[in-house]
């Protein structure tokens, strides 16, 4: 019998020859990822009595939800961070600004083929997109971490999603993402490890944010395989694609099969409070108006999706009333955009730009919202009060559709806009 | 029969996000105990913390916790109060931040649909059965690694013997 990318790779690393769903394993991950969770990071680190770092080579450490600062609060856990780093030193730090952290420090090399990662952010499995092991864990874990090295882990089912057929040109990898949530649900995919085969037609950005959204299903890891567009993508941004692929065998055994129709996909939008509430965006109903739309985030916020909201704005103007905010996911992206003139495109067109970072999708800064105001965003988290006020709506969908909807005011189908021409 | 401690019940549904545990909003700000207790569940429950009774629990139904990584969630209910948290299942984040912060994370699908919100239950985690008025249900254990840590009260004592003892 066959084994699995998830019973395979963590095989390997807690050194037993054959796992099954359910073992329990400790583990020692090659990459521990962390964000402002650092700063109590390092007080528990020190709680507990621990002096040096093990293995400081893996850890990533990067201010990404309060970038920069809007509180004394948070600045004094920033400061509480930089403070532990003089004493310190780690494989790599991001101060304010620079971007989030998945994308940095997939940027930077650290997380690739074959890794191990674990993260105290829960869109850490982000990165599964590069054929990697990468689950999210608590912070207090994260503190045990840099004590010891070591974690405690089940080794999860898992399931097989199988591309087929092509998405059509107004329909994207977002949209195919909301598709899934809405086939798994909230819970379809908990602790679950969920490889998706055929899916080489994405591009690096589209499979992070096919990876990305499975957060919300509740699952622990996610697989793709590394291939010649994963190769390409290293060399451009690491300078190197050198890896030992794990990869699961054909005839491994799954908890469940799903088969999608890549061609079937159309744009999609969740509706509040859940982003498991996928819907055909035709299936909206009214017309639903808009105060903020927001193209940014670790699930929403590349190039492409940049690239994507200046065509669609190009030479147009934001609606009356309406904010469009763009939050590129890191400093390389924000300078990419820059450079093909997506930015001043952008800006032209009325949006407001905000530093590398979350953004306002965590509802700390940079575009919160009021009680009763309505945000289409291309992020995936649109829980109640998630943004702001708990009498705001979040709807989640493609940056095609963000940045249509941004144009006319209210959540709009791109295909309706691709019409006008 | 010996007296049983009881505490009351307060029930959730299904699918309760962490935002809804602990709104992101206070998330980076002051993390004082008195704090966290203060915004628990405030976008469903505002008053939980005036409500609660120290030791009452939580009784949730399917994957309690999902969302955001935000160990919040956890410590916001156990400085409320919350003696203990039963459910039908949990977000795999949030049951290892439980875990994490000495929380035994109970999955018990029976004793859930069979209580109401404000029911006296007796929990013996010893022995791992619940008492809803003549009933008893049991639940499973968490295992040699993860029981030692819920019995040194948490990962930083349970790390903290372990450095202590290198």
């Amino acid at each position: 019998m066959g084994k699995t990318f998830a019973e395979k790779i963590l095989a390997k690393n807690s050194g037993k020859p054959d796992v099954k769903p359910g073992d329990f394993l400790m583990i020692r991950p090659d990459v521990l990822l962390t964000d402002e969770a650092s700063a109590r990071v390092s007080e528990i680190f020190q709680e507990i009595g621990a002096k040096e770092l093990p293995c400081p080579e893996n850890i990533g450490i990067v201010l990404d939800h309060c970038s920069p600062a809007c509180s004394q609060t948070q600045a004094t856990s920033h400061d509480t961070v930089r403070k532990f780093l003089h004493n310190h030193k780690v494989g790599a730090f991001f101060d304010v600004g620079m971007g989030i952290s998945h994308q940095l420090l997939a940027e930077n090399g650290m997380i690739g083929p074959g890794k191990i990662v674990v993260g105290s952010d829960s869109h850490t499995i982000t990165n599964s997109a590069f054929g990697a092991f990468c689950a999210g864990i608590s912070r207090t874990e994260m503190a045990g971490l840099y004590a010891t090295g070591e974690i405690w882990m089940m080794v999860p089912g898992s399931i097989r999603i199988n591309f087929s057929g092509k998405l059509p040109d107004y329909a994207s990898a977002k949209d195919v993402a909301l598709c899934i949530l809405g086939i798994l649900g909230e819970a379809g995919a908990t602790y679950k490890s969920v490889e998706y085969h055929n899916a080489g037609c994405f591009s690096m950005d589209e499979r992070r944010i096919l990876c990305n959204a499975l957060a919300e299903a509740g699952a622990k890891s996610a697989f793709i395989a590394p291939d010649a567009v994963t190769d390409a993508w290293l060399k451009q941004y690491t300078g190197k694609a050198d890896y030992s692929a794990i990869l699961p065998d054909e005839d491994a055994c799954y908890d469940r099969v799903i088969e999608l129709d890549l061609s079937l996909v159309t744009p999609e939008v969740a509706v509040p409070h859940s982003p498991a509430n996928a819907v055909p965006i035709e299936d909206l109903g009214e017309k639903i108006p808009v105060n903020q739309c927001f193209v940014g985030t670790c699930t929403g916020g590349r190039l492409s999706d940049i690239a994507t909201a200046a065509r669609v704005m190009q030479g147009k103007h934001v609606a009356p009333f309406v904010r469009m905010i763009i939050g590129p996911v890191s400093k390389n992206v924000l300078e990419e955009a820059m450079e093909l003139g997506y930015i001043k495109t952008l800006l032209d067109a009325g949006a407001v730009l905000i530093p590398p970072g979350c953004g306002p999708c965590a509802g700390v800064h940079q575009g919160v919202l009021a009680p009763g105001e309505v945000c289409v965003s291309s992020g995936i988290r649109n829980y109640k009060g998630r943004m702001g006020s708990v009498d705001a709506k979040i709807y989640v969908a493609s940056a095609e559709t963000v940045a249509c909807s941004a144009l006319t005011g209210y959540i709009t189908d791109p295909r309706e806009l691709r019409k006008e021409g | 029969m010996e007296q049983k401690h009881l505490v009351t019940v307060w029930k959730l549904g299904n699918n309760i996000n962490t935002d809804l545990l602990y709104p992101s909003k206070y998330l980076y700000e002051s993390q004082e105990p008195a704090v966290l207790a203060s915004h628990v569940l405030e976008p469903i429950y505002p008053d939980f913390q005036r409500m609660i009774t120290p030791g009452d629990f939580v009784v949730a139904g399917e994957n309690f916790g999902c969302g955001s990584s935000r160990e919040q969630a956890v410590t916001a209910l156990k400085y409320a109060g919350c003696g203990g948290i039963i459910a039908k299942s949990y977000s795999r984040i949030f049951f290892r931040n439980c875990i994490a912060h000495g929380i035994s994370a109970i999955v018990c699908p029976e004793a859930v649909d069979a209580v109401e919100e404000g029911d006296k239950i007796c929990v013996d985690g010893e022995n791992g059965k619940i008492y809803v008025g003549d009933q008893v249900y049991t639940f499973s254990g968490f295992g040699d690694y993860v029981g030692s840590i819920l019995k040194s009260g948490g990962l930083i004592p349970f790390l903290h013997k372990r450095m202590k003892n290198c």
